[in-house]
């Protein structure tokens, strides 16, 4: 009977060190997916100005909001019209800022 | 007599202009990508490479816009510590660490032959919101599995190790006393076609990529055949080179 509950202590302790690992790796996990589903915030954020309340505005009032990230306008001047067109699209359909920027700097050195 | 003349006049000005020819003509000047232009390559003779994603050819190269500054996550200068704590430089003094040019010239060579890969080992929520051009996803908690577990197993055949079975006894006895190649042969693996790898994750402060790269090391995987990029996601954002999206389009 003795010796029963030796093994069975035996079993728990060698089981232990296991457990903390797992745990461990648990929260390394849990605290990966917290930062991955955060960041995501930023740029939802940046994607629907609060002026606009969510509503697009007309070719004229896109690249007008768009001059003021110089960076990402000086590209989109110097896309070709078909390019623009896209983009402008993309930005109707609901494109967050990010994607918009993405897709300009994408067309501006991949054509 | 004017023939004469002119061969000797054709000979002088082949003397004269010998030293400016052959200074055009050399390798340093060629290799001056960006010397007419603003264009800034990838290295001083690279201007671009491409990859293969997906099926799809990838460019990849610096943003020439002047202005551009790296904003979002990968321009933080703090994350909590713990998990998000500074790495050292590598996860294991076996495995090499390797920054952008190395990546470059990996990408061009085992990359595009079939002998390497580049393993994003973040958790696909990470890998989906953009990657390296080229790489594959592989999270950490794959690559960490037991040893010897089927999971594990059947990841090291992924990577392109081969079970060696039963090894006979004469086998065993020439690779013992160094008379059979053994050098990528464990009693259960054998690693020679095994894929050359490299992998990253966030950059610097992630434990992604090193938790995968002990884990591979724990399952016998040849610590030089792994590549660490500690830089990672971080580092590649902050130089401005190409990322994609999974999933979508190129970006």
């Amino acid at each position: 009977m003795g010796c029963h509950w030796f093994r069975l202590l035996l079993a728990i302790s060698g089981l232990l060190p296991l457990a903390a690992a797992s745990e461990e790796d648990d929260a390394y996990l849990q605290a990966l997916e917290a930062e991955a589903a955060r960041i995501e915030a930023p740029e939802m954020s940046e994607t629907e100005p609060a002026e606009t309340g969510g509503e697009r505005k007309d070719r004229a009032g896109f690249e007008a909001e768009l001059k003021k990230h110089q960076g990402t306008y000086s590209f989109y001047r110097a896309l070709l019209e078909k390019d623009k067109a896209e983009v402008y699209k993309a930005y109707r359909e609901g494109a967050d800022f990010a994607r918009i920027r993405k897709m300009i700097i994408s067309r501006r050195l991949h054509r | 007599m004017v023939k004469n003349w002119r061969t000797w006049t054709f000979a002088a000005i082949l003397l004269l202009s010998g030293p400016w020819l052959a200074k055009g003509a050399s390798a340093e000047d060629r290799l001056e990508v960006g010397a007419d232009t603003d264009f800034v390559p990838l290295t001083k003779d690279k201007p671009y490479l491409y990859v293969i994603h997906d099926g799809t050819s990838i460019k990849v190269q610096r943003i020439q816009d002047p202005n551009y500054e790296l904003s979002g996550y990968f321009a933080k200068t703090i994350r909590k510590c713990p998990p998000f704590c500074i790495q050292p430089i590598t996860p294991d003094p076996r495995v090499g660490v390797i920054g952008e040019v190395e990546l470059f010239d990996f990408m061009e060579n085992q990359l595009r032959n079939g002998k390497g890969l580049l393993i994003d080992a973040r958790t696909p929520s990470w890998y989906r919101k953009g990657t390296i051009p080229g790489s594959i996803n592989i999270p950490f908690t794959e690559l960490s599995k037991k040893p010897n577990s089927p999971e594990m197993d059947a990841m090291l055949k992924r990577l392109g190790a081969k079970p060696r079975g039963e090894v006979g006894f004469w086998d065993s006895l020439l690779e013992k006393w160094g008379l059979s190649d053994a050098r990528y042969k464990t009693s259960k693996w054998d690693f020679t076609e095994a894929k050359e790898l490299v992998l990253f994750c966030n950059g610097p402060a992630c434990g992604q990529s090193p938790r995968a790269v002990r884990g591979l090391l724990a399952a016998d995987y040849p610590p030089d055949k792994i590549h660490y990029y500690r830089g990672g996601m971080q580092m590649w954002e902050l130089w401005g080179l190409t990322t994609i999206r999974p999933g979508k389009e190129k970006e």
